[in-house]
């Protein structure tokens, strides 16, 4: 067999990939007939449901079941973060961490038991007053999280007998003097949770000693390592497995210690456990994003172009005390002297996880707001002036791509005719309009992926990988590649991903999967379809370069009539199955993936300025992504992305009490998210200049997700010329920042 | 917990957002306003987020006037008469449902949600438990041709009535619309807006995209498919194969 060189179709040969196909599983998912982790019920199973601490920092001193255990139909009470009678009391550090499980014969009952539980607290001073950077340290909440300063070489260095930091203050001052316009502003946006409709947790049962896990994860193929450290097994004894997961969004990685919670019960109990949040530890509990502040200082030259950044920021990452990531700061922009530096704060909340594009859209929301008010100091269009930063980037070879994508945007969104400058537009009664940007820049770079691809003697095909399909469409993307690369109609594919003992596939995070799973099987198909044209080549006695697969077909090239079906063809494989496994590692030097998108978002909304409310008008997004395969998802990614832009500027919060540190809107009834009036006019946008395709396939989950937030904050400022400093831009928060403008 | 002068500004403006089935009670949350939204249900009921703790057991108040037609035996073991007309039904009790054309029966406390039966006896799961309080909207189910949350619904109060979920709607126009709009990610939200769509046709059927985007705000989708629900209910308007 020659070697498969991997490739792509050319465009005008490509019947599936680039194109719009409805996702495989839209019917199950529409009609309940899609098994989620909560969906499955094992006979004789056991639910548990735990209590969640309600205090943000206390000790747990001691745990009276006696009541619990009386209630029938309670089975087991099972301690999580609570002292066994005897015991040294337990720290809790955030509102809503599971203290005891317990497991009955309904939910209902399960519920019962733990509302009767009485648990002694000893109360601990709590802080969250995240934003607050005084009295954090006033406090000793916080923690160095990094920083640095970078100054023009022509600048020069410190002398032997300068004090590098004494030094460092004084270029920097120099340079704000030499600056014709300055500055000075405070932006903030606060934690938000990952709020998974279908919360964290997992159904199983032992099998022996083996632990079968329905689990709600992003991580199929890992998440058994986590369960065997914990319950002291070998991964291979473990099994996961997750047809179907209802949102991730970067939290859902690890077993949690509810699921090994739920092993142990299981273990104990002898029964199948469910276990999953409820709504209110789903918020508390299940994940959420560092929230970010920052004092910003910049000085730019007469044409707008930024010479100089200064900034500060701090946050919270719960109580490990971290905030985003100082290394992006500020975003996408990188003028030619900066100096950052960041101020982690320790509160008691639960410990931020990965939140989809991890640390940008919060750096997105708090500096390129200041590059927005720059244009408004200068009176000056926005769009000009991001254009003309587009000479200071941190990747400089992307700022035709960026001023292209910009163009592109403000086409869209009709910028020139609708632009005014800051606060000089026109009044409808109380209403104002404005426009604003952001960009954003994401990797993407595909995972680690194998692929089994079976094809059998009677013509089907089926594929296993342990991947999973997290509502991007991964499984209809296995499939399309299949059955592009084998010339098959796509519904002659069986895909088979969501379970460990399938080939390993890395987990869904960073925009990785499709990049992956793209990968591994194309690579599977090639192999398996070269082999097929060995044996069609020698039955009809033409070499095997000339054979194509389309149509349902092998054909000689250019000779219609010498041809073979793909079921007699599939017949000369012989008895056994023609089996392939490809093996995809991240990283690999690779013509079908690559990494590296830009991207622009731009929003128009009308503020009422006697309410404070804001309203999305539109909202477009510009987008690269390298070969687009399923037109069709990557559409919904954007608007989906869009749309959790527009939730994150305008509704949602964690709000924690002040004085308790409790997490109090932890429903959804107060932790506010948009609903299908909310979003305005969405318009998506591919941008595929002309050699984009030969890119390959670039991920897409998360560059959408990044820059709504700066682009709504900033369509406010030019709708009302005030800054409105930190999201969400709530009714209240857009009031108080006109009242204090007014004075 | 009285309401700044924004917040109930706020409330007015946020209004024309939300169907008419919602009320408002204005709450003042630390550094923001919020609103709490509760749904009024047909029949009258309001139930918390607490609902399986917030509700005994035991006690299932059964109004005279009320809607709540038990058609079945009701095996009450400490029936007793709270107040004159009223009735206390307690313990576990037979009731038969009609779900999708279906007789089934189920075996209910007082407290059983309706979605607690679908889930856990019928297996029907396509109704989802996200917000016990209902305002997610994701176990909408069809009662009588009406949207309701089966998480705010008892099992007793619809015992005998027409139960219909997304599961019978294999053959509708809704759901193929949705597939063919992509109006769904990971899907958890979907049953949910399949059913609330499904019940806003049948009284809204040449809708305007206007009253579509005032009308299916009673459900939430995390992933953000709305813009494609839009484009799939302006579709089934446009091709009137709603039916
Ligand atoms: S599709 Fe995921 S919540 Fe709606």
């Amino acid at each position: 067999m020659a070697e498969v060189t991997y490739n792509w179709p050319e465009n005008h040969k490509a019947r599936l990939i680039g194109k719009r196909v409805s996702r495989l599983d839209g019917m199950e998912k529409s009609t309940g007939a899609a098994k989620y982790t909560y969906d499955i019920n094992l006979p004789k199973q056991l639910v548990v449901r735990a209590l969640g601490c309600p205090h943000a920092h206390c000790r747990v001193i001691s745990v009276d079941a006696s009541a619990t255990e009386k209630v029938p139909g309670v089975v087991l009470v099972h301690l999580i973060k609570a002292p066994k009678p005897g015991d040294e009391p337990v720290e809790i550090r955030a509102d809503g961490t599971l203290l005891v499980a317990v497991a009955a014969e309904t939910e209902a009952i399960a519920a019962e038991g733990v509302s009767k539980l009485k648990v002694k607290y000893e109360l601990l001073e709590s802080f969250v007053a995240d934003h607050d950077l005084q009295a954090a340290e006033a406090k000793k909440r916080t923690k160095k999280a990094g920083g640095g300063i970078e100054l023009d070489e022509a600048i020069g260095e410190p002398g032997d007998d300068d004090d590098e930091e004494e030094w460092e203050e004084q270029k920097v001052q120099q340079l704000f003097a030499q600056s014709k316009y300055v500055v000075e502003g405070n932006y903030g946006i606060d934690t938000i949770t990952h709020c998974c409709l279908e919360p964290h947790g997992s159904t199983l049962h032992w099998d022996g000693d083996r632990l079968k896990v329905n689990h709600s994860t992003q991580n199929v193929s890992r998440t058994d390592d986590g369960y065997a450290d914990a319950l002291k097994i070998s991964a291979d004894e473990v099994d996961v497995h997750c047809e179907y997961i209802g949102g991730g969004f970067g939290s859902k990685f690890k077993p949690d210690y509810w699921g090994i919670a739920a092993a142990e019960i299981a273990k104990q109990t002898g029964r199948p456990i469910k276990f999953l949040l409820t709504r209110d530890q789903e918020l508390k509990i299940g994940g959420n994003r560092p929230s970010g502040f920052i004092d910003v200082k910049l000085g730019a030259d007469e044409n707008g172009v930024v010479q100089v950044w200064d900034s500060h920021h701090w946050g919270t990452s719960g109580f490990n005390g971290s905030t985003v990531s100082v290394g992006n700061f500020p975003y996408v922009f990188r003028p030619k002297n900066w100096r950052r530096r960041a101020t982690g704060i320790i509160t008691d909340n639960e410990p931020s996880v990965a939140w989809r594009a991890p640390n940008h859209p919060q750096a997105c929301a708090i500096t390129q707001t200041a590059y927005d008010d720059l244009a408004a100091k200068m009176q000056a269009d926005s769009l000009d002036i991001f254009l003309r930063n587009l000479e200071n980037i941190d990747s400089p070879e992307k700022s035709l791509v960026y001023a292209e994508q910009l163009r592109i945007g403000a086409d869209l969104i009709d910028w020139r005719k609708h632009w005014h400058l800051h606060g000089k537009g026109k009044r409808r009664g109380s209403v104002v309009e404005g426009l604003g940007i952001g960009i954003h820049k994401w990797g993407g770079t595909a995972n680690s992926s194998n692929c089994l691809l079976k094809i059998h003697p009677d013509g089907g095909v089926e594929s296993y990988c342990g991947t999973q399909d997290l509502g991007t469409g991964t499984r209809t993307i296995c499939a399309m590649v299949l059955a592009e690369t084998l010339g098959l109609p796509i519904e002659a594919v069986k895909v088979n991903i969501g379970s460990s003992t399938y080939p390993f596939s890395g987990a869904s995070g960073g925009s990785t999967t499709v990049g992956a799973v793209s990968e591994s099987h194309r690579r599977a198909a090639q192999e398996v379809l070269a082999q097929l044209f060995d044996l069609v080549a020698k039955r009809l006695e033409v070499p095997a370069e000339k054979l194509e697969a389309s149509n349902g077909n092998i054909s000689v090239v250019g000779y219609s009539d010498k041809s073979m079906s793909w079921k007699q063809a599939c017949s000369l494989i012989g008895i056994q199955p023609l089996e392939v496994t490809s093996i995809y590692k991240r990283g690999d030097d690779s013509p079908l993936s690559s990494s590296n998108v830009a991207g622009c978002q731009m929003a128009r909304v009308a503020v009422d300025t006697d309410t404070g409310v804001v309203k999305i008008i539109k909202m477009v997004a510009v987008q690269d992504m390298g070969l687009v395969m399923n037109r069709k998802t990557a559409e919904s990614q954007i608007y989906g992305a869009l749309i959790m832009s527009i939730a994150a500027a305008l509704f949602e919060q964690r709000i924690n009490d002040p004085k308790t540190g409790a997490f109090i809107n932890s429903e959804l009834d107060s932790y506010r998210l948009p609903r299908l009036g909310d979003t305005g006019e969405l318009v998506v946008h591919f941008h595929e200049p002309e050699n984009e395709r030969a890119r390959g396939v670039i991920g897409l989950g998360e560059p959408p997700a990044i820059s709504g937030g700066a682009a709504i904050a900033n369509a406010v400022c030019n709708a009302t010329g005030v800054r409105v400093p930190t999201l969400p831009l709530t009714p209240k928060r857009v009031l108080d920042a006109l009242r204090t403008a007014k004075g | 917990m009285g309401a700044s002068q924004s917040d109930a500004r706020d409330v007015a403006t946020c209004l024309n957002l939300i169907p008419d089935s919602y009320t408002f009670i204005p709450v003042d949350l630390g550094n923001c306003c919020a609103h709490l939204f509760h749904r009024l249900e047909p029949d009258g009921f309001i139930m918390s987020q607490q609902s399986s703790q917030g509700v005994s057991r035991r006690g299932f108040l059964k109004g005279s006037g009320a809607a709540v037609a038990v058609s079945t035996v009701v095996s009450s073991t400490e029936a007793e008469a709270a107040a004159p007309g009223l009735q206390v039904v307690s313990g576990e009790t037979s009731i038969t449902l009609k779900v999708n054309g279906k007789s089934m029966t189920a075996k209910v406390e007082p407290r059983t949600t309706l979605l607690d039966v679908l889930r856990y006896q019928f297996d029907l799961t396509g109704a989802k438990p996200v917000s016990l309080g209902g305002s997610s909207g994701a176990s909408t189910v069809l009662i009588g041709g009406k949207a309701v949350m089966a998480s705010t619904t008892l099992a007793l109060a619809v015992a005998g009535k027409e139960v219909t979920t997304c599961e019978s709607l294999g053959g509708d126009a809704v759901p193929a619309a949705f597939v063919e709009h992509d109006a769904q990610q990971c899907g958890f939200c979907t049953p949910g807006f399949v059913v609330a769509v499904r019940a806003f046709l049948n009284k809204y059927p040449n809708a305007t995209e206007e009253q579509i985007r005032a009308g299916l705000n009673g459900n939430i989708c995390r992933c953000g498919t709305y813009a494609n629900i839009l484009q799939a209910v302006v579709s089934l308007v446009k091709g009137n194969s709603n039916g």
